[in-house]
């Protein structure tokens, strides 16, 4: 009986004790759990709070600063001249009629020009300024310019009692019924008081002013002066339907829409000014709850759950990450304001940088003309006389003389070309150099100028007891476009040094095509001796302008080192290459390989055009002469009356355009470089005469030393027809007349 | 016999030489074709107000600086001063009573054309040929802050402007310069009561020469006035007007027409593009607002 009456107090009792057992460390757990996280909460509150507030403060310092710098404008205006000299000489009694409007316009343009500035994003500093007299009429107001000095101030604003002391006095208010602040500098002229200066700063350039250019999308901005609203970046006037928050507090506020997030509000105040600053940054997260209803619901699910340390850790995190956000919005602005610098500063470098460029530049290309004019005249200079040489030997070649004369005049002669040879390559090195040498894209038969370069060979081989092979491709099209004389000028280069070089054996060129379509062929000149060879170290350094192998080969076989310098620079011109395979003592082979555009069947190649006019008769011809030097006049007219023309000769340009003028000719030759007119001149006039007067067109050839490429150029725009550079070849000079004279047969 | 001989010989010599008068000829022509080929324009100028700065520039000098590079020709500037600058320019030596001008003989010709800010006057041009009206100008009475005597109270009529101001010149010395736009005989200050004092000087010293004490009052031209409102700022006061509104001009040989038309039609194309007004502005930037219906009207064209 004991025990059972024992018994249901004993089974009372364990469940009790079981649930204190079991639920009060629960319990206390959950609840030691929900303090933790209620005040890790309140915690984070706390510091969002303190950075809102420190965010808000700096910007409500920014605020006091900007309207400092202004305030300290203002009265810098009030102490100018142009506001000093409209007290004075209104003093003195001056009138607008006569003086005085000079003083007010003075002030206009000062006024515009302050009026003139704007944030970067364009709204202006200064909206409005007035100067008032001592009377508190107006002098003058940039609303209205035009109006005379006197009428009294509209504006409810009240000038405060001038200082008893020669300082100057400021004030800042708002003026009722505006969306202005008014910043204020007393106008003192020798100390006496005259009149107020008024600035209006609108109060939407002081949140353009605090915006700076970067807004953050989240977060509103309200200004009060004095307590009252005063501007606002958002339609509401309040923050979210409540009261702000006073000074140096925050409080969060929730919108009056449902599902709009809460904002947390903190304002602060200007020191100097009666201007708060508040601001409203969108709170998202844990923070953005009721903390009651938020923990009743954390506590409901804490007995549930024990996983509630993974919410702590979560909002840790989430704590952290909205710290870091804060402290990330500091330092964009300052990198903002870092980079802007280095930008400065690498701009200025830049500048500097492209100054000393740009100096160099000109530096470099007046020395590139210098060298280019020195070149020209150097040239002119040693063609003229080498003409003469080389003409008389010509023609005295062309006499009767004894063998050992003959072969003087040939060797001298032959002198001469070695020393045309020797400046064609400094003017071809040169213009390569100067960007300066253009190549011609015409027609050409490959295999006539092939066995052209071939026969010119094949003497100086023969008597060097050479044999000279040559091998043609087949199918090396019959007619291709390109620059044949740059093409003759690389291969008579190559066959040259073959020749100079090689005392026995062989030397050959092979021409074969190794890759062709319809219509382009890459052909492979390949050029071939049984010479000295090149040692291995030297191979690269042949091609450096004036070098040889060796330097005993300049005194043992002539050159200047220029020719294969000049080779490859014209292969890289061309899109071609010049390679080099060599053994010492054994010979060498050197390819050029360029491709070639196929021409077109129905035209026919330049090279055969000549050949049939060559091949027409040609009766003698009436050709004017102008040459003022003694020697070339003589070598000209000498070789022109051997080949039967009649000959007309002028020692200056005047006489030339005379002698056109007053007789009929078949064909002109001009020097370029005369007395009273040069060639170019009398092209030009003569081209110009014959444009009024009508008739046939008359050749002109122009006849000089001057071979550089922009004479040529000259001559072309001058209306010359043919250009042939001295020393005169007698073949290319008859060769142009014949091209170019009318054939009468 | 003899001695009446020898006396009627005399007195007939100096009776033709009497009637006679000096020997004027012709100066050598320096028109258009004549300076185009010499590829040189001497611009003679008087260092005054910002006309002529005497610091190699200043509003004529840069006009006719472009005028000469308008005719491809060098710019030279020759410094002239008032007393010769239309003997300079014409060649010709010449006598003035009033408005009445007597040539007497030649000079030396220095220059082309004249351009210093000179006033337009109807003896000056019995001997030369002016421009369109370039510049707005008035004779204004001035004198030191420190005077007793006030600015007269503007009635809205010039007339009764100018009359009242020269009651305030009566018994008190009064500095001016003769042979130029401030010459006294111009406005009979002397007749006006006023003790004319006649100044040698730059027309630019005159105000200062002014508070130096030299005369209790001057009279300046306007250009002129406003700048020295703005150098001795509350040590001048404007106190009326002395004329009617004048005008200043550029100037020329009455035997240089091709030269003169060509400087009109570039005077035109320079107010007609903006070229004008902007050099009035840079010189003068409050005087081109003072007369905005001379400059933004046009100008010389009215």
């Amino acid at each position: 009986m004991t025990s059972r009456a024992g018994s249901p107090v004993g089974t009372r009792r364990r469940p009790w004790l079981a649930a204190a057992g079991v639920g009060l460390p629960a319990v206390l757990l959950v609840a030691y759990l929900l303090h933790g996280f209620y005040t890790g909460l309140q915690a984070q509150r706390a510091a969002l709070a303190r950075d809102e507030l420190a965010h808000t403060a700096a910007l409500a310092t920014s605020l006091d600063h900007f309207l400092a710098g202004l305030e300290a404008e203002v009265s810098e205006l009030a102490d100018r001249r142009e506001v000093s000299a409209w007290f004075e000489n209104a003093a003195l009694g001056l009138s607008l009629e006569y003086g005085l409007r000079i003083n007010l316009l003075d002030l206009e343009m000062e006024f515009d020009r302050r009026l003139a500035r704007q944030l970067p994003d364009g709204q202006p500093i200064i909206a409005r300024l007035v100067l008032l007299d001592a009377d508190g009429m107006v002098v003058i107001d940039s609303r209205e310019l035009r109006r005379d000095p006197g009428a009294p101030f509209r504006e409810a604003w009240t000038a405060p009692s001038p200082g008893d002391s020669t300082a100057r006095a400021s004030v800042a208010s708002h003026l009722p019924g505006t969306d202005s602040i008014v910043l204020a500098s007393e106008c003192r002229v020798l100390g006496r008081h005259e009149g107020w200066l008024l600035a209006f700063v609108p109060t939407t350039t002081l949140l353009a002013h605090l915006h700076g250019g970067w807004r953050p999308t989240d977060a509103q901005l309200w200004l009060a002066w004095e307590g009252r609203a005063l501007a606002s970046d958002t339609a509401t006037r309040s923050g979210g339907g409540s009261e702000l928050p006073s000074p140096g507090t925050t409080r969060l506020a929730r919108g009056p829409e449902s599902g709009e997030r809460p904002r947390l509000l903190s304002s602060a105040q200007a020191a100097h000014y009666p201007l708060v600053v508040t601001r409203a940054s969108v709170v998202g997260g844990a923070l953005a709850g009721n903390p009651r209803l938020f923990l009743w619901g954390l506590a409901a699910l804490a007995c549930v759950l024990m996983g509630l340390s993974g919410l702590v850790w979560q909002g840790q995190i989430r704590s952290q990450a909205l710290g870091a956000r804060l402290d990330a919005e500091a330092a964009y602005a300052q990198d903002l304001v870092a980079r802007q610098e280095e930008l400065e500063r690498e701009i200025e470098r830049r500048r500097e940088a492209e100054h000393d460029l740009i100096q160099a530049r000109d530096a470099a290309e007046a020395a590139s003309r210098a060298k280019s004019q020195f070149l020209a005249n150097m040239s002119h200079e040693i063609r003229t006389p080498l003409n003469g040489m080389m003409g008389m030997t010509e023609l005295a070649l062309d006499s009767e003389l004894q063998p050992t004369q003959r072969e003087q005049l040939e060797i001298a002669l032959e002198s001469g070309r070695s020393l045309l040879t020797v400046i064609n390559d400094i003017l071809d090195v040169s213009a390569i150099e100067a960007g300066e040498l253009h190549l011609e894209e015409i027609e050409f038969e490959p295999r006539a100028e092939l066995e052209n370069i071939r026969r010119s060979f094949a003497g100086t081989a023969a008597a060097r007891g050479l044999q000279l092979t040559w091998e043609v491709d087949e199918v090396l099209a019959p007619r291709l476009v390109g620059d044949p004389a740059r093409l003759r000028q690389v291969l008579v280069n190559l066959l040259g040094n073959a020749v100079k070089f090689t005392t026995s054996g062989t030397v050959g060129l092979c021409a074969r095509v190794i890759y062709a379509n319809e219509r382009r062929q890459r052909v492979e000149f390949a050029v071939h001796d049984t010479g000295i060879g090149i040692a291995p170290e030297k191979r690269e350094v042949i091609f450096d302008a004036f070098q040889q192998a060796d330097s005993s080969h300049t005194r043992r076989y002539g050159g200047t080192g220029l020719g294969l310098h000049i080779c490859r620079n014209l292969a890289a011109m061309m899109h071609g290459q010049v390679q080099m395979e060599s053994e010492e003592g054994r010979g060498s082979r050197f390819t050029f390989t360029i491709d070639l555009g196929i021409a077109g069947a129905s035209k026919a190649p330049a090279s055969e055009r000549r050949v049939q006019t060559l091949a027409a008769s040609r009766p003698p011809l009436r050709l004017l002469v102008a040459e003022d030097n003694p020697v070339n006049q003589k070598l000209v007219v000498s070789l022109l009356r051997k080949w039967g023309h009649t000959v007309t000769l002028t020692e200056d340009g005047g006489q030339a355009l005379s002698a056109l003028y007053a007789e009929s000719f078949d064909l002109a030759l001009l020097d370029l470089q005369m007395p009273v007119l040069d060639g170019i001149d009398v092209a030009r006039r003569w081209r110009e005469h014959e444009a009024t007067a009508g008739g046939a067109r008359l050749p002109l050839v122009a006849l000089t030393a001057r071979v550089m490429p922009e004479d040529e150029e000259l001559c072309r725009q001058a209306g010359i027809d043919a250009h042939v550079p001295k020393p005169l070849s007698s073949r290319a000079l008859r060769e142009t007349i014949d091209n170019l004279a009318p054939v009468t047969a | 016999m003899r001695p009446n001989l020898l006396m009627m010989l005399m007195a007939t010599v100096f009776a033709a030489a009497a009637v006679a008068g000096p020997a004027v000829v012709t100066p050598p022509q320096h028109d258009l074709p004549e300076i185009q080929a010499a590829g040189t324009l001497r611009h003679l100028g008087i260092p005054y107000a910002n006309f002529i700065t005497g610091a190699g520039d200043g509003l004529d000098v840069d006009l006719v600086r472009l005028f000469c590079r308008e005719l491809g020709v060098e710019y030279v500037y020759v410094e002239t001063d008032w007393d010769r600058t239309i003997s300079d320019v014409t060649g010709l030596a010449f006598t003035r009573a009033g408005g009445e001008v007597t040539v007497t003989g030649n000079a030396e010709l220095r220059g082309d054309m004249i351009a210093h800010g000179m006033t337009v006057l109807p003896w000056r041009e019995k001997l030369v040929d002016f421009a369109e009206p370039m510049f707005p100008t008035q004779i204004w009475l001035i004198a030191p802050a420190t005077a007793h005597v006030a600015p007269i109270a503007p009635s809205g009529k010039l007339t009764v402007d100018i009359e009242r101001t020269f009651k305030l010149i009566n018994g008190v010395s009064v500095l001016a310069k003769p042979n130029t736009c401030l010459d006294p005989k111009l406005y009979d200050l002397s007749g006006r009561g006023a003790l004319v004092v006649n100044y040698e000087g730059s027309l630019n010293h005159m105000a200062p020469n002014l508070l130096g004490g030299m005369a209790e009052l001057t009279i300046l031209d306007v250009p002129d006035a406003l700048v020295a409102l703005r150098r001795w700022q509350g040590k001048i006061k404007i106190l009326g007007p002395l004329s009617e509104p004048q005008h200043m001009s550029a100037a020329f040989p009455k035997n240089s027409p091709k030269l003169s038309a060509a400087f009109a039609a570039f005077l035109d194309r320079c107010q007609a593009d903006g070229t004008y007004d902007n050099l009035v502005r840079k010189y003068y930037p409050g005087v081109w607002t003072y007369f905005p219906d001379f400059f933004t009207g046009g100008g010389g064209a009215q």
